[in-house]
């Protein structure tokens, strides 16, 4: 080695164009020592390097275990998940199923990963495919938000299962990447509901019965001839059972109209609505029970004509009655009533505005629920059956419009109905 | 004398219907279920027809249909008088031709007399009696 260096020492001198200069003994053993040393020195990094080395290694192999159990975690509580689970990138393609997700469609993991989801067919209780637009997997992800629904899917066998389906978009820095897909076999569920249904049904026909046989006989004694003659007292007590004999029928008649809500059995019949018109004239109906409270109801129509829109006019009917009736029930005798309707963007606009005894925040969050009545409503009208704002909302949510309300308590609440104009949905 | 065929299984309504429309000056002829109502509208040749629906035996729909399939039967007026108010039944019974589909519950019996008597021609239907 010595003799290399010497060698190298020696060429690059020459090759500087220089003269070697003779190297002394000395200056000769001390250069074998340098370069021994570094020699030691190059060792001893290799060594640490091998060593680092071997730590890192076994750091990695640690981490790639460590991988492992959370990925066997992760699989191991997607198989425990008791209900479906498909992930899907944002071309609809499926990147992860589970084992439940499998049974509930019908169809198995391997034909599905890597396919594109929305070609299981979907089809509503009808029988009618569900185009992809209205598919829960493109609309969440074209609106990055939460879409839930109820179809039935077309399974590998072709039979039908009712699922339902809760689509959750993925985002990562407010940018949708993919969905989760939650689905539910909900067959029980319907069957349950369709037992309630023909229960209410079968109910209310039973109950009709004896309270129509009621109702006609305190009818033929009201027309008997002896009753005239008879006395104020027993005349009274006569109007009394047929007044609550009516109450009871209309609560009756209220449970099957929301039976048939919830059933989805409303057939809307939607024609050509003016809905200015069909406002006049509940109004001019409602007047003879304003007057006897001295309320006054004032109108404020736009001067040109609106937009028709294609709902059903019986029921859009019932919903403005309902209101106004509400409206002028709650408020105290000399109170006001004001009703407007007018055309605000793509939307027709009806607003119903009482003096009456308002809302609490309470009341407002629950007040489109099924039988709910607010504490000083009861007080104030004891006959209210809590279902006839259920069955608003409904009707409207069911034409594509909202309704809102907004109050402040003892001074009075209003009513909003928004209605779109265009693409009205068909029901 | 005006002849009217009640056919109504519930006793109650059939004794209210009897006793109201006998007073009214009619000839009241009830059967208590359809099969039986069917013979006797063959048998008396009624003017009108008050037809329950849910009935033993048979029900209301099967009679309108065996009715509006006989040469007599097709011409005479038969009003429904229910408590069944499904929109699907009320479609059916109109579909099979019945003269009035009445939901019992939801109709003042003053309101049934006036149209029972204008549909018989008989009375004075001058002016509707409607006790409000």
């Amino acid at each position: 080695m010595l003799k290399h260096t010497l060698q190298t020492h020696t060429s690059l001198k020459w090759s500087q164009g220089k003269k070697p200069k003779k190297i002394g003994r000395l200056k000769q053993a001390k250069r074998k020592s340098k370069a021994q040393k570094h020699n030691l020195e190059q060792i001893s990094t290799l060594k640490e390097t091998k060593r680092a080395m071997l730590n890192i290694m076994e750091d990695l192999e640690i981490a790639k275990n460590m991988l492992a159990l959370e990925k066997a975690k992760d699989e191991a509580m997607l198989a425990s998940i008791g209900e479906g689970l498909i992930a899907v990138d944002t071309d609809r393609k499926v990147i992860m199923m589970n084992k439940v997700a499998e049974c509930v469609l019908g169809w198995p993991i391997k034909d599905l990963m890597g396919s594109v989801l929305t070609e299981i067919p979907l089809v509503d209780d009808a029988g009618n495919l569900i185009p992809l637009d209205k598919r829960p997997t493109t609309i969440a992800l074209a609106t990055g938000e939460l879409t839930k629904v109820n179809y039935y899917i077309v399974k590998k066998d072709k039979t039908k299962l009712p699922i339902s389906i809760t689509a959750t978009p993925i985002k990562l820095e407010n940018k949708t990447i993919g969905l989760i897909e939650i689905i539910r076999d909900v067959s029980r569920e319907l069957e349950i509901d369709r037992a309630k249904s023909e229960f209410v049904s079968l109910a209310s026909h039973q109950l009709r019965t004896p309270l129509g046989i009621i109702k006609w006989y305190l009818e033929a004694l009201e027309n008997d001839e002896c009753y005239k003659n008879a006395s104020a007292e027993i005349r009274k007590y006569i109007e009394e059972i047929s007044t609550s004999n009516e109450r009871v029928l209309s609560l009756v008649r209220n449970l099957l109209s929301v039976s048939r809500i919830d059933q989805g059995n409303v057939k809307d019949e939607p024609q050509s609505v003016d809905v200015t018109s069909v406002v006049k004239e509940v109004i001019d109906q409602m007047q003879i029970v304003a007057l006897k409270k001295h309320i006054a109801i004032h109108c404020k129509f736009p001067e040109h004509s609106l937009p028709t829109i294609n709902i059903d006019v019986l029921r859009f009917h019932e919903v403005i009655e309902n209101l106004i009736n509400n409206a002028i029930g709650y408020t105290a005798p000399y109170g006001t009533v004001d009703v407007f309707v007018d055309k605000v963007d793509t939307n027709l606009l009806i607003s119903i505005k009482d003096t009456g005894i308002g809302l609490s925040n309470y009341d407002m969050q629950h007040l489109f629920t099924k039988f709910y009545r607010g504490e000083h409503a009861i007080g104030y009208n004891p006959e209210g059956t809590g279902l006839g704002l259920y069955v608003a909302k409904s009707y409207v949510e069911g034409w594509g419009g909202k309704i809102l309300v907004e109050s402040i308590e003892t001074k009075g609440a209003t009513f909003t109905i928004t209605l779109p104009i265009l693409k009205q949905e068909k029901l | 004398m005006k002849k009217i065929l009640v056919i109504e299984d519930e006793l109650a309504y059939a004794k209210l219907l009897h006793d109201q429309l006998s007073n009214g000056g009619c000839e009241v002829i009830t059967a208590p279920n359809g099969e039986e109502g069917l013979k006797q509208a063959y048998a008396i040749k009624p003017d009108l027809i008050l037809l329950d629906i849910i009935m033993p035996k048979l029900d209301g729909i099967e009679v309108l249909k065996a009715l509006r399939a006989d040469a007599w039967g097709k011409e005479v007026p038969i009003f429904i008088l229910t408590n069944v108010s499904e929109p699907k039944v009320i479609v059916e019974g109109m579909n099979n031709s019945a003269t009035n589909y009445i939901v019992k519950s939801d109709i003042k019996f003053m309101d049934l007399l006036w149209s029972i008597k204008n549909t018989l021609k008989w009375g004075d239907t001058s002016e509707k009696n409607t006790n409000r």
